[in-house]
């Protein structure tokens, strides 16, 4: 098996839900959605220059798959959404996808808004 | 005589009654962060496409507006920052710039009369003296992320009233 094949098999491991993920839906801009694993880290909320508001930055992990996933050739950056809450337990909302901040075979790190 | 007093809420409300015309695009006022808990429906207002975001800026006093009298009038300045954002999808071929630019006028021309230019836009339903916009519309540049783009749109409303009561 080649390190290819390895950071692939890695990669539903990381983020399953009975260990470090949970469940989120992925919407597209056309309309579509799914459910999906991801790792969601919640950061400290980000203040937005001449909006008088802040709003939480999220980091999101999951499997680069367009099924299991998220593949980095479908995101649409001027559209597409996560369902996110921005504390443990609450509802889950919409927040955009806003930027892919790493990619590699097995795993894409979005940043959500 | 009890004097009837401007209020700046009312005419954040008038300038989002306004821009409500405009109904393929969403329009903010901030509230707090995690306000979303407010009901299944209610979404947090992240970037999107075609957003305005209302806000209020600076309040500057006006001295040569004031009117004496008992009680006096004094005149206040306030800006409302309206901030235009576009997100189109990454497939849209169209130029941003003239995205932009058509998003400033339809915005312009909703809040001086919609679908017709209300030549006593500048009163906001009889709670201002007068209403301009701002010197410049401010570019904002992309924010290096999404493929976000926009526009800040200042508009000065004057009012008058009495001293303590803005």
């Amino acid at each position: 098996m080649s390190l290819h094949d390895l950071i692939e098999d890695d990669a539903s491991l990381f983020v399953s839900t009975s260990d470090f993920g949970e469940s989120v839906v992925y919407r597209t801009r056309s309309g579509t959605a799914r459910s999906i694993s991801a790792v969601v880290f919640r950061q400290i909320a980000e203040a937005i220059e001449d909006e008088s508001r802040s709003l939480t930055v999220f980091e999101v992990h999951v499997i680069n798959s367009t099924s299991a996933g998220i593949s980095p050739t479908e995101i649409d950056l001027g559209g597409d959404t996560l369902d996110l809450a921005d504390r443990v337990g609450k509802t889950a909302r919409p927040r955009s996808i806003i930027q892919i901040t790493e990619q590699d075979e097995g795993m894409v790190v979005l940043q959500c808004q | 005589m009890p004097v009837s007093e401007p209020d700046i809420v009312e005419i954040l409300e008038t300038i989002e009654e306004r821009l409500s015309h405009l109904v393929a695009e969403e329009i903010v006022i901030p509230s707090r962060e995690n306000y979303d808990d407010h009901g299944d429906g209610a979404v947090p207002p992240g970037p999107k496409d075609k957003q305005i975001i209302i806000s209020i800026g600076d309040c500057t006093r006006v001295e040569d507006l004031d009117l004496p009298g008992n009680p006096p009038r004094e005149c206040w300045e306030v800006e409302y920052r309206i901030k235009l954002r576009l997100m189109p999808s990454e497939t849209d071929q169209e130029s941003i710039d003239k995205k932009l630019i058509r998003f400033v006028r339809d915005v312009r021309r909703a809040i001086t009369g919609a679908t017709a230019y209300d030549p006593s836009w500048h009163t906001m339903n009889s709670q201002a003296i007068d209403s301009m916009w701002g010197a410049t519309m401010q570019r904002l540049p992309p924010d290096g992320t999404s493929q976000s783009d926009g526009y800040m749109l200042p508009l000065m409303v004057r009012i008058r009233v009495t001293p303590g009561a803005l």
